[in-house]
């Protein structure tokens, strides 16, 4: 896959505030980008400025080829744009809505009716395509919203979190929605604070903290960059009719784990009665793990296995939760 | 091209708050002033049919035709009606006892003596009636000892009938109160919604995100622009059409004169109106907080020290060169004396700040981050 957008050395400056700081990275033709960052990392102004919305200190841009530079209008062209906020007139009906912002991309008479048209079919509202949006339900405004942004079939389409508020129907709905437009052709920018959304729709992910790339990769690449341990978590009690007390048991079975090649960290909480064992990833542990437990007479109640996941992956780089 | 315009229409006819204040509340306006006001073009206290008892004293042959001819000139006149009485002491009896309005005499040598009643105002209107007289013969008189030769036919002139020596013409000067403040309406109405229309709609566009979506568009900024500007229309020119239409068509409010001069008012009223928009669209872009909030008491405080509330309030040296008040007084003198210079001067006025508005809002639109 060719690069599509290639921004490197991007510095954006708010009076004294470094909002990005000499950030580079590539988006692929025809791939779905996740950027994830926290609150205030330089994510929105990162957008805004691939959007043409606002400009830049230094750096260079190119989108399709294009230097933003040079051929800002070119590049505008190519961008769909959905907001995180829905941005559509609430006197209009769902079909007046797309057509206007279609429209504005040089749309018109029946190129702009179909185009509007299919569009609304698209995110499934063709059947309210006369509906006036005031008279929307939260979902179906986000469903218009991307409607707006992708009506006029742009390359790259940004979208800043565009199933914010949304119930569970209208989410898979939108999915699905930049699933097929992936796979028509367009190259996506997928912003979310909604982790499982980004690990199953994104083929790459960036991570930005204060205005600086923290990884970038795809999900496997990013879990391999910050950690090689999974953990396990078990569950038991000791029997009261035991030769030894169950601090004894506990303090035997932690020595025990601790012998045990793979296992890196061990601990114990006294009030779930639960074991925490970091294991090297990829290794097979679990069988000799039991088996201590087995030997210790301890009844088991539960096995937990946590993969390692972009969550923990996140909060790693960043130190602050994405929520 | 127009679709900014169809979306600006479509903003007003839509919108419930919108289509009050620019189409309900022009009319409710009209509607309300105009029952008022017409009250006020009623006289305090009306002259109540009046009898006038006379005598002639004097056996003068000409001067008795004189008076008959000047009070023949009354016999059209159903309100008042004169009465010739042989007795004056009945006639004054008469004129006690309320059974006449007044007694005249016209004594010997040429006189007249007013013997009034008890009502004040047919007082006043019987004085009026005979100073009229009086002054007549005084005019009479001097022409016969400065220009004797003329006297024939000024003569002839007075006892011609119809108005005598006086010639009634229309000047376009009688207007009712309500003419007056139909075109202050207009002005108060156009103000109020421009101001407030102008500059909330580049920041009702910000505020709904709808701007950062049309500017990561590739139309030209100025383009886009100058349509946000021309998209002021609709508002002004409905707001104008339907006061003068409401007024016209409800209340026989009376304008200019010809179609030409109510074109050319309107065309002032919806010029005046972009332009203001033009104006406030720019405050509306370097505010960060909901514009009304200054607009709303700036323009009535506006309106107020311009006269368009009342002329007892104003400011010597600022008043006269309010816009609210040059803009009314253009519009009076086109719909009262027929004069249409200072109306082309403001259409002049608006179209240069209109446009001057438009290319400074275009060059602070055109920065980069103004949508976000």
């Amino acid at each position: 896959m060719t690069d599509f957008v290639n921004v490197e050395n991007l510095t954006k400056k708010y009076g004294d505030l470094i909002a990005v700081d000499n950030l580079s990275f590539t988006v692929k033709e025809g791939e779905i980008f996740g950027f994830l960052g926290p609150n205030g990392a330089g994510k929105s102004t990162t957008l805004n400025v691939i959007s043409t919305l606002i400009g830049y200190d230094s750096g260079n841009i190119t989108v399709c080829g294009y230097d933003m530079a040079k051929d800002e209008r070119k590049i505008k062209a190519l961008i769909g744009l959905v907001p995180q906020d829905v941005a559509v007139y609430e006197n209009m009906s769902a079909y007046e809505n797309v057509a206007f912002f279609a429209s504005l991309y040089g749309l018109s008479g029946t190129a702009l009716k179909a185009a509007a048209n299919e569009a609304l079919e698209f995110v499934g509202l063709s059947e309210h395509r006369k509906l006036r949006t005031s008279k929307m339900s939260g979902g179906m405004k986000r469903r218009l919203n991307i409607a707006c942004g992708i009506a006029h079939k742009p390359k790259l389409i940004v979208m800043d979190e565009p199933t914010v508020g949304v119930d569970a129907q209208s989410r898979e709905h939108i999915m699905s929605s930049i699933r097929t437009l992936r796979s028509g052709g367009a190259t996506i920018i997928y912003t979310s604070h909604y982790m499982p959304e980004v690990q199953e729709i994104c083929d790459r992910i960036a991570i930005i903290d204060k205005g600086r790339l923290a990884a970038i990769g795809t999900k496997e690449e990013l879990l391999e960059i910050i950690t090689d341990v999974k953990t396990i978590y078990i569950t038991c009690e000791f029997p009261p009719d035991q030769k030894e007390s169950t601090e004894l048991s506990v303090d035997r079975v932690l020595d025990d784990l601790k012998a045990v090649p793979d296992v890196r960290y061990v601990s114990f909480d006294p009030d779930e009665s639960r074991f925490k064992i970091d294991v090297t990833l990829g290794s097979d542990a679990v069988t000799p793990l039991l088996r201590i437990f087995m030997d210790a007479g301890a009844r088991i109640h539960e096995v937990q296995n946590e993969e390692p996941n972009l969550e923990t992956t996140f909060l790693a780089l960043t130190g602050r939760e994405l929520r | 091209m127009f679709m900014f315009i169809r979306m600006g229409f479509h903003a007003i006819v839509r919108d419930k708050a919108n289509l009050f204040f620019i189409v309900l509340f022009p009319s409710l306006l009209v509607f309300m002033l105009g029952n008022l006001l017409a009250f006020l073009d009623n006289p305090d206290e009306a002259i109540n049919p009046m009898e006038i008892r006379y005598t002639i004293q004097t056996e003068n042959v000409d001067e008795v035709a004189a008076i008959d001819a000047f009070l023949e000139a009354f016999s059209e006149i159903d309100q008042i009606t004169f009465v010739e009485a042989e007795d004056f002491d009945a006639v004054k009896e008469a004129v006690r006892s309320e059974n006449a309005s007044a007694g005249i005499l016209f004594t010997e040598p040429i006189g007249i003596e007013i013997f009034e009643g008890s009502d004040s105002i047919q007082n006043r209107a019987v004085k009026l009636i005979f100073k009229g007289y009086a002054r007549q013969a005084g005019a009479l008189t001097a022409i016969a000892q400065t220009a004797p030769e003329r006297l024939p036919e000024t003569v002839d002139a007075i006892f011609s009938g119809a108005g005598g020596l006086l010639a009634d013409h229309d000047l376009g000067y009688s207007r009712t109160m309500l003419d007056y403040y139909a075109v202050t309406m207009i002005v108060m109405i156009i103000f109020m919604g421009s101001t407030t229309g102008g500059a909330e709609d580049l920041f009702s566009e910000r505020k709904n995100h709808t701007l950062a979506r049309i500017i990561a568009s590739p139309k030209n900024r100025t383009n886009i622009y100058i349509q946000k500007v021309i998209a002021q229309l609709p508002q002004n020119l409905m707001q104008t059409a339907i006061v003068m239409i409401v007024s016209i068509a409800v209340f026989h409010v009376h304008y200019a004169d010809t179609f030409r001069g109510n074109l050319l008012l309107m065309l002032m009223l919806i010029l005046a109106g972009m332009a203001v928009s033009a104006l406030f669209m720019i405050l509306g872009m370097i505010l960060k907080f909901n514009p009304t909030a200054i607009i709303m008491p700036l323009a009535w405080v506006i309106l107020f020290i311009s006269g368009t509330f009342s002329k007892e309030v104003s400011i010597s040296g600022f008043t006269e060169y309010s816009p609210a008040f040059l803009i009314q007084s253009a519009a009076f003198d086109l719909t009262v004396f027929g004069r249409d210079e200072k109306c082309l001067i403001v259409i002049v006025i608006c179209v240069a700040v209109l446009i001057l508005s438009t290319v400074a809002g275009a060059l602070l639109f055109r920065r980069k981050g103004f949508a976000v």
